[in-house]
């Protein structure tokens, strides 16, 4: 005995019934009236459509080699508990993320060796042109702020990350419309016709990035991205000199949910990119796998600047190999006043004008 | 329909007992002469008084004469059931208004019971009298109307029927272009001060994001591999489709509709309350 196959109205998604009168499958609810083999296919499709499988396989970064991290100290904050690595020759006073001292507890232990590094390609006079840069043009930036700023400190630091790849098996469907509009001699028609659109494919991603330090805010080092990944370079602990690095407190595992996060949604925006001609798209299932995911564990450069302002702490970063500079300013809020009491006279002022020449025209 | 039978036999018998002396009613109507055979004002119901009703049948008169163009005025006190645009039409043909072949003419109703008016246009009446010249001297006739002030509302007919005719027989009928400016009006004021305000506030909000530079990243598009992507399904579905209709508006206000009364000729006109 065959089991009694429901179909549901992509419609409405009320039980639909074949509809001996027109020959058609009909839905009771909606009245709208399907083509047998349209509904089947669509129902197919709905019954193919698959969890997302988003695992990552291979275990990033290496063991250090005997005798290597030899020239590593660890140095540790007291305040906010951040730990850091540089070199022997560092002599590393404060932390870079929140100012207060740090004390160096001894050699590096328990991390792992990273895969790959970008050695910083600008330096430390870059870093204070592109503040200043930074703080042109901004008409609400406070004047004192930029006058009595002074930097604290200036830290270049290589911030590790995990760096993911894989492709992205993705089958997505869609439901989409197309909109005519004509009109005969009595009335206007609008003709709309509904579609189930499919798109599967895969898309590649390389070297997707998320920041493994705690404390350093991921936002601030999704803003200072891209990274290029050519200038990478294997590790090495002379690249260290003279720099300081944050040790990793945020392992891959607990990475891999912003990255899947990144990754789904650039999948899902190219594939939706293939889906011309209509006038509504929307999204009604979305699938993705991940096939030969790997991981790697890197070092970015970033140069930190912090600074402090009627209370408040001001942290800057800039992209050590791009030189892309981030970092939010208070906003004068006396200045922004006037501004919107100045604007507001001015454009009401305008719209009202505009309004008198409509009026005169004989439109209004 | 006995109704309406009734109806056109009151307003015979109306017209019958309003003929004039004056005019004679075997008039030839292609003379290009004065064909009605009727007072331009007639008032059974005995709205106006004595001398309101004279000085409006000489401005009519007077009117008329110069515009070969018949304008008339009657005030009754019911429709007898008929609607106010059918019974005008009943007048206008049954009293033989109208000047030359076309039977130019325009005559408001005013039925002051059922508080309606109608003006039914025939000839070039219909050319001069447009829908949207209609639709504006109603405007200027209801305060008049409502308020009883019946002789103002009369003269502002007469006055406005020449001018339709004239600007008519200039080459422009009247149309919405035409309509004398109102007042601006004060909510315009509220309405500019407030997108003024909302103008600012995106100016200002703009200015306020450009200090907030620290954004995370939702997707990963920079790092797609060149040319990884392969499009391996790709199928479109018709499902079903659905069209919606709604009726076009049919009424040009820039000319004039017509329709044909209960005798068979074909009148333009409107009307409405007060």
């Amino acid at each position: 005995m065959s089991a009694l196959q429901e179909y549901k109205c992509p419609c409405c998604g009320g039980a639909i019934a074949f509809d001996s009168g027109t020959q058609k499958m009909k839905c009771p609810y909606c009245d709208t009236e399907f083509e047998v083999e349209a509904l089947e296919s669509y129902q197919n499709g709905a019954a193919s459509d698959v969890e997302d499988d988003m695992n990552w396989g291979e275990a990033a970064g290496g063991a250090w080699k005997e005798g290597e991290a030899d020239g590593l100290r660890s140095f540790v904050c007291k305040s906010c508990g951040g730990e850091i690595v540089g070199d022997e020759t560092t002599a590393a006073a404060s932390c870079p993320f929140c100012g207060n001292s740090v004390i160096m507890t001894g050699q590096l232990s328990g991390a792992l060796k990273p895969d790959c590094i970008i050695p910083f390609k600008l330096d430390k006079t870059a870093a204070k042109a592109a503040l200043q840069k930074h703080y042109g043009g901004k008409r609400l930036l406070p004047k004192v702020f930029k006058d009595q700023n002074h930097i604290d400190e200036i830290k270049g630091v290589y911030v590790p990350f995990w760096l993911f790849d894989a492709d992205a098996q993705a089958s997505i469907r869609y439901k989409a419309t197309r909109v005519r509009t004509y009109s005969d001699s009595d009335y206007h028609y609008k003709e709309t016709s509904c579609f189930s659109v499919s798109r599967g494919g895969v898309l590649g991603f390389e070297r997707v990035p998320v920041d493994g330090s705690s404390k350093m805010p991921d936002e601030l080092m999704e803003s200072i991205e891209p990274f290029s990944f050519s200038d990478a370079v294997d590790f090495k602990t002379a690249y260290l000199a003279g720099y300081l690095a944050d040790k990793y407190d945020v392992d891959e595992e607990q990475s891999i949910g912003r990255a899947n996060e990144r990754i789904r949604r650039s999948t899902e925006e190219a594939f939706a990119a293939t889906v011309e001609g209509y006038t509504s798209v929307v999204p009604e299932t979305s699938s993705i796998k991940l096939q030969g995911g790997s991981v790697k564990y890197a070092l970015y450069p970033v140069w930190l600047l912090n600074t402090t302002w009627n209370g408040g702490k001001y942290t800057f970063a800039m992209n050590g190999q791009t030189g892309k500079m981030v970092g939010d300013l208070p906003v004068d809020k006396s200045a922004a006043h006037k501004w919107t009491i100045g604007l507001t006279a001015l454009c009401s002022a305008a719209a009202y004008g505009i309004v008198w020449l409509l009026h005169i025209a004989g439109i209004l | 329909m006995k109704g309406k039978i009734f109806a056109i036999f009151v307003v015979l018998l109306l017209c019958l007992s309003m003929a004039a002396p004056a005019y004679a009613t075997d008039a030839p109507v292609s003379d290009g002469g004065f064909a009605g055979a009727h007072e331009r004002l007639q008032d059974p119901a005995g709205i106006l008084k004595e001398d309101e009703a004279d000085e409006i049948q000489k401005l009519l008169d007077d009117d008329s004469i110069n515009l070969n163009f018949d304008l008339a005025i009657v005030i009754v006190d019911s429709l007898e059931g008929s609607t106010a645009g059918k019974y005008a039409d009943d007048w206008y043909d049954s009293c033989r208004y109208g000047y030359g072949s076309g039977r130019d003419g325009a005559l408001l109703l005013v039925s002051v019971g059922d508080r309606d008016w109608a003006i039914s246009t025939r000839g070039y009446g219909i050319t001069a009298f447009t829908d949207a010249g209609i639709a504006w001297l109603g405007e200027q006739l209801k305060t008049d109307l409502s308020d009883g002030n019946y002789p103002e509302a009369f003269r502002t007919f007469a006055r406005t029927g020449t001018q339709f005719v004239t600007q008519a027989r200039e080459g422009s009928p009247f149309s919405k272009s035409d309509f004398p400016a109102k007042p601006l009006s004060a909510i315009w004021i509220i309405i500019s001060a407030a997108i003024g305000f909302v103008t600012a506030m995106i100016i200002v909000g703009s200015m306020k994001r450009q200090l907030k530079t620290v954004r995370a990243r939702s997707a990963a598009g920079s790092y797609i591999r060149q040319g990884s992507m392969q499009v391996t399904e790709s199928r479109d579905l018709f499902l079903y489709q659905k069209i919606d209709r709604t009726e076009k508006q049919k009424s040009n206000p820039s000319e004039s509709s017509t329709h044909t009364s209960s005798s068979g000729t074909s009148h333009g006109g409107g009307g409405g309350n007060f």
